[in-house]
C-alpha cells in the first residue's frame, strides 16, 4: 500500500476554502482545538505539506493500514464499496476534506452527494479530515448560510463532531460504535488546493 | 397496538427496582454538570441568558405552527427535491403508509434509528404484524428490543438497565459470557451484530429532531452513526416526523441544534448533525438486499456479495416524509396547552426531576417520558392513559427551568391534572377527596383538627405524635402533635384580630395595615411560625392585623386539580384579604399561589381577575418582606445580628418554586453576618410535593431521604426553610430518621434569636 504523498493530498483537495477569503483569529483556532478535543478527537497544526505528508505516514502506520481518500472511494472499487461493508473491523483511516469548521463546537463541515461519500467517512475505523485553518467559523450561525446554498447541490450536510460514540451503557462513554473509533482533524495552515476534486465535478 | 402495562403496575415495578434510581441519580449529577457549564460558555459567547435563547427557540417554532403556508412551504420544496411527502392523521394511518411502503419495495426487513415518534405510533407492532421485521440500531434500542423491553428515557432509552443486566441479556444471546466491567465490549457488539442487517435491510426508518421549510431538509441529530447508515445504505429512507418538528429558516434550526445536546445529554453538540436535503445519489441498483430481497432473505447477508460492487451508477434513493398528526391539531387548537409543541425533545425535563429519578421513565410518563410525556400522553394516547402519571408530580417546577423551548411544563400538568379530575373526580384517591371536602369549610376544619387533636393528646409526645401507629408506607415521617389551640386562638394575635365586616364588602380599605396571611398548615399545626411572623413584623414597625375569617388560600385544591373547590376557596380568600396595604405570609407556596395561580384560575372571569390582579400586587412572602425592610431597619438589623460563628451551622433549603431566587439565604446573611452553608443539590424539592406525600408516599420519602443525606453532609446544626410544608414534611423525616439537625421555619428561627438575646 503506498502511502499518498501531501501533494497528492492537497491535490485531491478541492479548495474548500473558496468563500472564505479573510484570515482567522488565532483565538477563533485556538477554540476550535479545544473543543475538537473536548468532543474525542486529536487535533493537529500543521504548517506545511511536508508535515501532512508526515502525519499520514504516521496515522498509516508507515504503510500497514489502507489510505482512501474520498475521491477514490467514489470513483473505484476501493474500500467503503459496499462490497466492504459487513467486516466492520477491518482496520482503515479514511481522509477526507472538510468544507469548513466550527470553533464553538469543533464540530467539521462535511458536504455529501452521494453514497459513497457518506458511507466514507461513517466506515472508515479511522478517519482524517484535512481542514483548511482560514475556513474555520466561529459560531453554529455562521454556516447558516452555506447550509441553505448547498441544499441545491448536495445531498447532505454533516456536522462531524468527535468519534462515533455512546453512552447507553451508564453512560460510560465508548467510541466507534458504527463510525470512527477516531477522528484525526488537521489544521492546515497552507493552501489545500486549487485544483477541482473530481468527485465533486462529477456530481454537482 | 402495544400493551404498555396499566399505571399502577408499572408503578410497583419501579419501586420494586432499585437499579432505576442507582442509574438515574448517577445520570443526573453528572447531566448537570456538564449541561450547566455548557449553557453559562453559551450564554457568555452569545450574551443572550438561557432565557432568551429558550425564548427564541420558542419563538421559531410558534411561527411555524401559525404559519400553515410555512408547512406548505415545507412539503413543495422536499417534494421538488425528489422525496415523497405523505400526511398521516392518525397512528393508524401512519403504520398503515409505512407498511405499504415497505411492501412496494418488497422490503421484509428494515433497521431503524432511536424516534420517539415510531415509539409513539408503535410501529414495531405493526410492521411484525404485516410480516415486516423491524431491527433497532440504537444500542440503548437495540438492547431494549432485545430484552422486550420499552425506552424509559428520551434520550437514554436504556437507562434503567445497568450493566449486569445488559451483560445478562448479551450472555442469553450470545451464549457466551460478558463482562459486565467491559462496558467498551458490551457497546461494540452493534457494529459487528448490526453491518449485515444495514446490508440487507430494503428501508431504513429514522425520525427527524428538525424540519426545515426553506430548504425542504430534514434534520438528524445523533452520536453512534447508525443514522448515517440507516439513511444511506438501504434503497429506500421513510422518515416519520411529527409536523411539530417544522421550522422556518436554517438558521432556527441551527438554534436548536445549539441547546439540543447541552440539554439532551451534557455535550456542546452531538457527533453526527445531518442535514438531508432530498434522497441521496448512488450505486442503488442490486447494491443492498433490498433489491434482492424480494426473494424473501430478509435478515440475511445478500447471497452474493460481488453483485455489490457496482460504483458509481446514479440512481437515487427513494425519500419518503411521513408527516404525522396524532393528536398535535388538537394541541395546537388549545390555547392552555399549544405551547407544548415547542418541545425539542430533549429531555432536561426528566434529568430535573425529583419523582422520575426515583421511579424512571416507564412510571413517569406514557410513551413520552418525564414532564413532557405527562403533558402530552392524553392528546396522543386518551385521558386514561395520562391520569396516573401525572399524579406523580411534586409541582416543584424545576423542569420548566431547564426546558430549552420555554414550555411552561408545570401549569400544563397541573391543567392534565384538573382535565383528568374533571373527566372523572371519583379517580382522585378517596381520603383526599374527604380531605378537600373538609379543607373547603373553615368551620369544618376546624372542627375536624381539633377533634383529631382531642383524640390524638393522649399520644403526644415531644411535639409529635410519634407513637401514632401509622400503616408503613407512612412510617417514614412523624406527624406533629396537633397544638391545643390554632395560632390564631394565641392572645398575641387575637390581640391584633379583625373580624369581617358585617355586610358583605362593608369593610373599609385598611390602606396602612399589613394583613398577615396564616396559612392552614402553620395555623392548624406549627403556630408558632403564625406567632413567629407576627412578631417580626411588628418588629419592622408594621400594624400588622389577622383578619379573622382567612382561611385556605385553595393551593390543596389546585394541586389536586379540584379547580371548582380553588375558584371558591380563592374567592372567599380574595374576600378576605383585599384592600389592605400589604398582604404577608410565612407560607412562600401561598404566596406564589395568590401571585400567579389565581390569574389563571380566574382568566376567564374578568371581574374576579382584576380582584386577583389587584391582590396580587399587594402580597409578599415573609422573607422578601423581611428582605425589603431590613436595610432600612438598622434597629432589628443590629438586634438580630450574630457573630458569624453561627453562620457556619446553618444551611438553607429555599421553596423550591421559588428556587431562582437567593432571598432566603440572603436574608440569613444580613442577620448572621455570614453566608450559610450551601445545601447540595439545594434548589431540588424535599418531596413534599402538595398531596403527593399522601398519595405516592414511597416517592416522597425517596426524594426525602435524598434531601436529608445532603443536609446532613453539610454537619450544620439547624436547616431554615421558607415554606411550612417543607418544614413538617423535612422535620418529620429528620425525627423519624433521628438526624442531628433541628429544621426551622425561617420566622422560627429569627424568632428565637430575638429571644436569645
Ligand atoms: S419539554 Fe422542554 S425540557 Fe422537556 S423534552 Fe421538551 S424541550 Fe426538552
Amino acid at each position: 500500500m503506498t502511502i499518498p504523498t501531501a501533494d497528492e493530498a492537497t491535490g485531491k483537495a478541492e479548495s474548500k476554502a473558496h468563500e472564505v477569503d479573510e484570515t482567522v483569529e488565532p483565538q477563533e483556532v485556538e477554540r476550535f482545538r479545544e473543543m475538537a478535543e473536548i468532543s474525542g478527537a486529536h487535533v493537529y497544526q500543521l504548517n506545511s505539506k511536508s508535515e501532512l505528508t508526515a502525519l499520514i505516514k504516521q496515522l498509516a502506520d508507515e504503510g500497514d493500514v489502507p489510505v482512501v481518500w474520498l475521491e477514490t472511494a467514489a470513483n473505484a472499487s476501493k474500500p467503503h464499496q459496499l462490497s466492504n461493508f459487513p467486516e466492520p473491523t477491518k482496520r482503515t483511516l479514511g481522509a477526507v476534506v472538510a468544507e469548513c469548521a466550527i470553533a464553538e463546537t469543533g464540530s467539521v463541515v462535511l458536504l455529501e452527494t452521494t453514497r459513497p461519500q457518506m458511507l466514507h467517512s461513517l466506515l472508515s475505523e479511522e478517519l482524517l479530515v484535512l481542514i483548511q485553518q482560514n475556513a474555520i467559523v466561529s459560531t453554529l450561525n455562521d454556516t447558516a448560510d452555506l447550509i441553505t446554498q448547498a441544499a441545491d447541490k448536495h445531498q447532505q450536510v454533516t456536522f462531524l463532531t468527535g468519534p462515533s460514540r455512546t453512552g447507553d451503557i451508564e453512560l460510560h462513554h465508548v467510541n466507534g460504535i458504527q463510525g470512527p473509533y477516531e477522528v484525526h482533524l488537521a489544521i492546515c495552515d497552507f493552501p489545500l488546493a486549487n485544483v477541482q476534486n473530481p468527485s465533486f465535478s462529477a456530481t454537482s | 397496538m402495544s400493551k404498555i402495562p396499566a399505571f399502577p403496575q408499572r408503578l410497583s415495578t419501579a419501586l420494586g427496582d432499585p437499579s432505576i434510581a442507582e442509574g438515574l441519580a448517577d445520570f443526573q449529577e453528572r447531566w448537570q454538570g456538564n449541561r450547566n457549564r455548557h449553557v453559562s460558555t453559551l450564554e457568555a459567547r452569545s450574551g443572550s441568558s438561557f432565557a432568551e435563547l429558550a425564548h427564541q427557540t420558542a419563538t421559531a417554532k410558534q411561527r411555524a405552527r401559525e404559519h400553515p403556508e410555512i408547512l406548505q412551504r415545507f412539503c413543495q420544496n422536499a417534494q421538488s427535491r425528489g422525496a415523497q411527502v405523505l400526511r398521516a392523521a392518525t397512528a393508524e394511518e401512519a403504520c398503515q403508509a409505512i407498511a405499504q411502503i415497505c411492501r412496494d419495495h418488497q422490503a421484509r426487513l428494515v433497521v431503524k434509528t432511536k424516534s420517539m415518534a415510531t415509539e409513539e405510533i408503535f410501529l414495531n407492532e405493526h410492521l411484525e404484524s404485516a410480516g415486516i421485521s423491524a431491527v433497532e440500531t440504537d444500542l440503548g434500542e437495540w438492547l431494549l428490543q432485545c430484552a422486550q423491553d420499552r425506552p424509559s428515557h428520551l434520550i437514554v432509552p436504556a437507562i434503567h438497565k445497568r450493566r449486569h443486566d445488559i451483560a445478562k441479556l448479551l450472555e442469553q444471546i450470545y451464549a457466551k459470557a460478558f463482562n459486565p466491567d467491559d462496558i467498551q465490549t458490551m457497546a461494540r457488539v452493534v457494529r459487528t451484530e448490526l453491518r449485515p442487517r444495514f446490508m440487507a435491510a430494503g428501508v431504513g426508518i429514522t425520525g427527524a429532531n428538525i424540519l426545515i421549510a426553506d430548504t425542504g431538509s430534514v434534520v438528524l441529530v445523533t452520536n453512534e452513526g447508525n443514522a448515517g447508515l440507516t439513511l444511506a445504505v438501504p434503497p429506500v429512507h421513510i422518515v416519520l416526523a411529527g409536523w411539530d418538528k417544522l421550522v422556518e429558516t436554517t438558521a432556527d434550526a441551527l438554534q436548536i441544534v445549539q441547546l439540543l445536546a447541552k440539554s439532551a445529554t451534557g455535550q456542546v453538540i452531538s457527533s453526527y448533525t445531518q442535514f438531508i436535503h432530498g434522497p441521496i445519489r448512488g450505486d442503488f441498483d442490486g447494491t443492498t438486499g433490498a433489491a434482492a430481497d424480494s426473494s424473501g432473505s430478509a435478515g440475511n447477508t445478500p447471497k452474493n456479495p460481488a453483485a455489490l460492487n457496482h460504483p458509481g451508477t446514479n440512481t437515487q434513493q427513494k425519500l419518503y416524509i411521513v408527516l404525522l398528526d396524532n393528536g398535535r391539531s388538537d394541541i395546537a387548537a388549545n390555547p392552555e396547552f399549544e405551547s407544548v409543541l415547542s418541545c425539542i425533545r430533549c429531555g432536561a425535563c426528566s434529568n430535573v426531576c425529583p419523582p422520575y429519578q426515583v421511579v424512571g421513565g416507564h412510571a413517569f410518563g406514557h410513551v413520552y417520558t418525564g414532564a413532557i410525556g405527562l403533558v402530552t400522553a392524553g392528546f396522543h394516547h386518551g385521558w386514561e392513559a395520562a391520569a396516573g402519571p401525572q399524579s406523580l408530580c411534586v409541582s416543584c417546577g424545576a423542569c420548566a427551568k431547564v426546558c430549552p423551548a420555554e414550555i411552561p411544563l408545570p401549569q400544563q400538568i397541573l391543567a392534565v391534572r384538573a382535565k383528568v379530575y374533571a373527566n372523572d373526580p371519583k379517580k382522585a384517591k378517596r381520603s383526599l377527596r374527604l380531605g378537600m371536602r373538609i379543607l373547603r369549610s373553615r368551620r369544618l376544619t376546624a372542627v375536624t383538627i381539633s377533634a383529631a387533636g382531642i383524640l390524638t393528646a393522649p399520644l403526644r409526645s415531644q411535639g409529635t405524635l410519634k407513637r401514632l401507629p401509622l400503616p408503613k408506607k407512612f412510617r417514614w415521617r412523624i406527624p406533629p402533635a396537633i397544638p391545643p389551640r390554632p395560632a390564631r386562638r394565641l392572645k398575641e394575635l387575637k390581640a391584633v384580630a379583625e373580624p369581617p365586616a358585617r355586610k358583605p364588602n362593608g369593610r373599609k380599605p385598611a390602606p396602612q395595615k399589613t394583613a398577615l396571611f396564616l396559612q392552614c398548615i402553620s395555623d392548624r399545626l406549627v403556630p408558632s411560625i403564625p406567632l413567629a411572623s407576627l412578631q417580626l413584623l411588628q418588629a419592622c414597625g408594621a400594624d400588622v392585623v389577622i383578619p379573622t375569617s382567612q382561611h385556605c388560600c385553595g393551593l390543596p385544591a389546585i394541586d389536586m386539580g379540584d379547580l371548582k373547590s380553588a375558584r371558591q376557596m380563592a374567592g372567599s380568600t380574595l374576600d378576605v384579604l383585599e384592600g389592605y396595604d400589604r398582604v404577608v405570609t410565612p407560607a412562600t407556596s401561598c404566596a406564589i399561589a395568590i401571585k400567579h395561580d389565581y390569574k389563571q384560575l380566574f382568566a376567564d372571569d374578568p371581574k374576579q381577575l382584576s380582584r386577583a390582579e389587584a391582590l396580587a400586587e399587594q402580597t409578599v412572602d415573609l422573607v422578601t418582606y423581611l428582605n425589603e425592610k431590613l436595610p432600612t431597619t438598622d434597629d432589628l438589623t443590629s438586634s438580630l445580628r450574630r457573630d458569624s460563628e453561627s453562620a457556619d451551622q446553618i444551611t438553607v433549603h429555599p421553596f423550591c418554586q421559588n428556587n431562582t431566587d437567593t432571598s432566603l439565604s440572603q436574608l440569613l446573611e444580613k442577620v448572621c453576618g455570614a453566608k450559610p452553608i450551601p445545601l447540595p443539590e439545594g434548589d431540588v424539592c424535599c418531596g413534599f410535593g402538595g398531596s403527593v406525600s399522601l398519595s405516592n408516599p414511597e416517592v416522597s420519602e425517596a426524594i426525602l431521604n435524598r434531601k436529608l443525606k445532603n443536609a446532613a453532609k453539610t454537619q450544620a446544626r439547624v436547616l431554615v426553610t421558607d415554606n411550612p410544608g417543607c418544614v413538617l414534611h423535612i422535620r418529620g423525616g429528620a425525627q423519624a430518621q433521628k438526624a442531628p439537625f433541628q429544621v426551622l421555619h425561617i420566622a422560627e428561627f429569627l424568632e428565637q434569636y430575638l429571644r436569645d438575646r
